[in-house]
This record gives structure tokens, sequence and C-alpha cells, in this order.
């Protein structure tokens, strides 16, 4: 692939995907600036991917695998999980920590806020599979790709993780 | 399906997007990050024949082709099997060796375990390069992206014995996911444990905020990506049970029976015994499961003591004997809170009951791979 079809491949995928990418990133850690540094570390990943020749049969689901892993490591970095995290986290605080009044800061209308909440309230599992199926429209082996889990894994947790929603929520969901 | 405050809830979320000066700028930072690509690889003239592209495209079957061709294949292979990553036998033990071993194993519960056993294999030669200080970038990339397979393949594995006729599948399932889960949390505690005593290029990457390919991160979610079902249904509660800190009706019992630490109740005679089973009142598999858990629990803790880790530094030794500690009390206070909820709540018993096994089976590994480790050893 020469420089010019490697740009306009990248711009054309950049055009696509970058705001479900931001808002991936954004939902999850809250902080405008850091989710479009997050952006920027996995496109500048697609570009060196590209730009090396490499094929890119699904870049949604590569995008999408590269940013979650970018956003571990940046929880990872930022707090650490050890034991002593963990007895704080006996009130059901998880890995991601979920704060109450963390989707104030993004410009979201009531229900849409209302959804954000009722998904972080989800256990940790279904989280990003619910997410990643009903707002990024994912398929179950897409999601699996992205977790590092199977597609059917995938499909038990989104069922799960729906049912706990309509509980949480109130949302008549079938 | 559809709940139109949910479709709204939906519609609002994707409207969230990047502003146009931010999109752009986004856009330059990312394609500056690496340098442009050349004109592009240069197409090689052998490649114009078609035995030369099936060679370049299978190159690690290639090259057992080629021994055998030569005659000296099975040398090859069984001088392989020590090899490690980097070395030039190593694309023979794990392209060729492996998976030809790896083909005979058909059943699920055969595929899960090998896959299992083939992912903790990769963990243990990161170790050995670690502790010689040769686990460069190159090599740690190789590694994690073979542990990833195993561990992919093997969670598809679980997921078929889980899901097959037999009417003990799902225990049987949970039992290697916990042996498996146990075996990758343990080796990547003893990876972070060499990381920390060493200051590897990891700790570099970290502290200027490049994230690398990352065996030990990568041990971490696969483990966490096979947690059976049953403990997924009573998270998060069950999780993150402080080390030491037993229920408070425990506590109780505890008190009323002379024990000032709970966890020696467990160390000194099970909760519940096979003997109280016979009330009718807590099933016989778990009595069972769990009289055996305090065995494990129990030996672990004498083997924990008389290790001395004598291949390794002392101050690695002691942050791995310490990380083994802390399983081990977390294990003890996760059949603590089991043996709590065994009367009336026997699926949160149960997952208890599995999730302590995981850190005690973890505390073992732990204690045995701390013994066998030898610095500067192959």
């Amino acid at each position: 692939m020469n420089t010019a079809t490697a740009h306009a491949r990248f711009a054309e995928i950049y055009a696509a995907e970058a705001d479900a990418i931001f808002r991936f990133c954004l939902i999850r850690v809250s902080d405008r600036e850091q989710a479009l540094d997050l952006v920027q570390e996995t496109f500048a990943r697609l570009w060196q991917s590209i730009s090396a020749g490499k094929e890119m049969t699904n870049a949604r689901s590569f995008l999408f695998t590269v940013a979650h892993r970018l956003i571990i490591d940046w929880y990872r970095k930022k707090k650490p999980v050890s034991l002593e995290s963990m007895s704080d986290a006996e009130t059901g605080e998880t890995y991601e920590p979920v704060s109450e009044s963390a989707s104030s800061d993004l410009e979201l209308e009531s229900e849409g806020r209302f959804l954000v909440d009722s998904i972080r309230k989800l256990g940790e599992s279904y989280r990003q599979p619910v997410y990643l199926r009903y707002v990024e429209g994912l398929s179950p082996p897409e999601i699996g790709e992205v977790l590092g889990i199977s597609a059917n894994a995938v499909s038990v947790r989104i069922n799960r993780g729906l049912e706990e929603l309509r509980k949480l929520s109130g949302y008549s969901l079938s | 399906m559809s709940d139109p405050r949910f479709d709204k809830g939906i519609r609002d979320l994707r409207k969230l997007s990047m502003t146009a000066s931010e999109r752009t700028r986004i856009f330059k930072a990312a394609v500056a990050t690496v340098s442009a690509p050349s004109s592009g690889r240069v197409e090689s003239p052998w490649n114009s024949l078609p035995f030369s592209r099936w060679v370049g495209r299978f190159p690690a079957i290639a090259i057992a082709g080629l021994a055998l061709l030569v005659g000296v294949g099975t040398g090859l292979v069984s001088a392989s099997a020590g090899a490690l990553p980097g070395d030039a036998l190593y694309t023979i033990k794990v392209g060729v060796v492996e998976p030809v071993r790896g083909a005979f194993a058909q059943a699920p519960v055969g595929q899960a375990k090998l896959h299992a056993a083939l992912a903790v294999r990769r963990l243990t030669e990161a170790e050995i390069l670690a502790l010689n200080g040769s686990l460069d970038l190159r090599r740690e990339e190789q590694v994690t992206t073979l542990l990833d397979k195993h561990a992919r393949a093997a969670a598809a594995a679980l997921d078929e014995v889980r899901n097959g006729d037999e009417p003990d599948a799902a225990d049987r399932a949970d039992s290697i996911a916990i042996a498996f889960q146990a075996d990758l949390g343990a080796h990547a505690q003893i990876l972070e444990a060499i990381d920390q005593e060493r200051g590897s290029h990891q700790a570099f990457f970290r502290d200027v905020g490049v994230p690398q390919a990352d065996v030990v991160g990568s041990a971490q979610m696969n483990a966490e990506a096979i947690t059976p079902p049953r403990i997924l249904a009573i998270r998060p509660s069950s999780l993150k049970l402080a080390a030491g800190s037993a229920p408070a009706p425990m506590a109780d019992v505890a008190r009323s029976t002379g024990f000032a630490e709970p966890a020696m109740m467990l160390m000194t005679a099970p909760v519940v015994s096979t003997e109280a089973a016979g009330s009718g009142s807590i099933s016989p598999a778990f009595a069972k499961k769990y009289d055996s858990l305090a065995t494990l629990i129990d030996r672990t803790a004498d083997s924990l003591a008389q290790t001395d880790f004598e291949g390794i530094s002392e101050s690695l030794a002691m942050s791995i004997r310490s990380r083994a500690e802390s399983s081990l009390a977390e294990a003890r206070s996760l059949a603590h809170r089991a043996a709590d909820q065994a009367h009336g709540y026997e699926d949160s018993a149960y997952a208890s009951l599995l999730e302590a096994e995981r850190f005690a089976r973890e505390a073992a590994t732990l204690a045995e791979t701390g013994s066998s480790l030898r610095t500067g050893g192959r």
C-alpha cells in the first residue's frame, strides 16, 4: 500500500468510526481530554498497522479492541488493583469505579444520562457487552473479539445484562 | 425489545461526538505519532513462484517440512522442547510440535486442559526470560500473542464443556476454569514481582505512559474472562470481600465458641463437617467440597511455611511469599463466607467456595513456582 492509499484508507475509517470510539472512551473515563488522548492513541495504532501494509478486515473491532485495552491500561495506572483497594470495594465498587455523579460530566439529555447511569450500575461483566451491542451495534462475535471472550459468552452476558438493566431502570425490555 | 425511553437514551448517547476542531486535531496527532510509510514494500522476485508464496504464508510448516526433508526432523523436534521465545527452534515448538500434539486432544475437556497448559507454559517461559533480563519487547509480544491465543481457545472449549449433555457438565467446566484462573493469576503475580524487582522495560513504559504488549495484563484479563457464570451471578458482593474480614454472623459464632480469630476455626476444625451435612441442612456435596478446600488451605499454608525460595533473591522471595499469603488469606475469608451462606443461600455459598478454591490454588502455585525459580537458570 503506498502512502496516498494508506492515507485515504485511514481517513475513511477515521471519518466513520472516530465518534464511536470517542463515545466509548468518554463514557468510560468521564473526562473529555483523557478520552481524546485515548482516541488519538487508538487511531495511532490503526495508522501504524495500515501504514505497515497490514490488511484490515474489520477495522471496527480492531479499534474497539485497542481502545478497550488502552482504557484498562489507563485504569491500571490510575488506580492499581490491590488487596487494599479490594477492601474499599466491599461496598460494590469495582475495577471501573462507578460514580453516581459521573454522567453529569457528559453533555447528555436526560434519557441518555439515565441510560449511562443505569449501564454503569450493571455488573462489571455486563456493562461492555450491553453497551457495545445496543449503543454501538457490534455483533456478539465482534464484541467477543474486543473483550477476549467467546461469542457464546457474550450472548449470555448480554441477556443477563439486559435482565439486570430491566430491573435497575424499569425499562420494559423483553 | 423496545422501550421508547431506552431507544431515546441510545439516540441521546449517539449524539456524543467530538467537535470539528477536536476531530482535526486528533486526526493530525494520530498520523504524526508514527512515521509515514515508505514507498511500500518491494516484492521479492521469488514470490512469483507459487511454492515461495506458500512458504511465505506458512513459514513454520515450511521450516518443519524442510527439516523432515534433510532427515533431522526428529532431532529438531526434541531439541525444540526447551526452546524459549527468541530462540531459532521456538517457532517449531509452538508452530508445529504443540499443534500436532494438540490434534490428539479432540474432546472439549481435553482441548480446554491442553490450551490451559500451553498458556501456562507461555507464562513460565516469560518468567525464565524475565529472570534472565532477556524478556525484551519483541519476545514479550510473541508470548502475549500466544498466551491470548491459547487462553481464548481454552475459553471456547470451556464453553463447549459447559454446554455439554453430561449431568455434571457445569461442575467439570467450573473446576477446569478455576484451576486455570488460579494458574494465570499466580504466574501473573510472579511476573509482576520479577518486573518490580528488576525494573524492566514494562515499568519504564508504564512510567512514560506508553502501553506495550503486556503479558501480565493479558494473563489477568484472560483469567477474568473465564470466570464461571455462577460466580458472575453473585458479583459484585462476593468478589471484593476483604482479606481477613469475616461476615458478622460468623464473627459472632467465633466469639461464642471461644475462637479469637474466625480464620482459626477454619484451620483447626472445618466449620461445616461431613457429619453436619447429615442433619439435612447442608448438602453432602457442599460439605465434601468444603472439607477438601479446608485441607487444601491447610496444606498450602504448611508448604508455604516450609518453602525457602532458595533459587532467587531475598527481596523477590519476600514478594512472592507475601503475595501467596495474601491469596491464602483471601481464600480463608471466602471459605468463611461460604460457610456462613451455606444455610439457605446455597448458590452464593457454592460460588464463594469456588472463588476460595481459586485463591487457595493461586497461593499453592505461587509457592510451588516460586521455589522452582532459578535466577540465571533456564
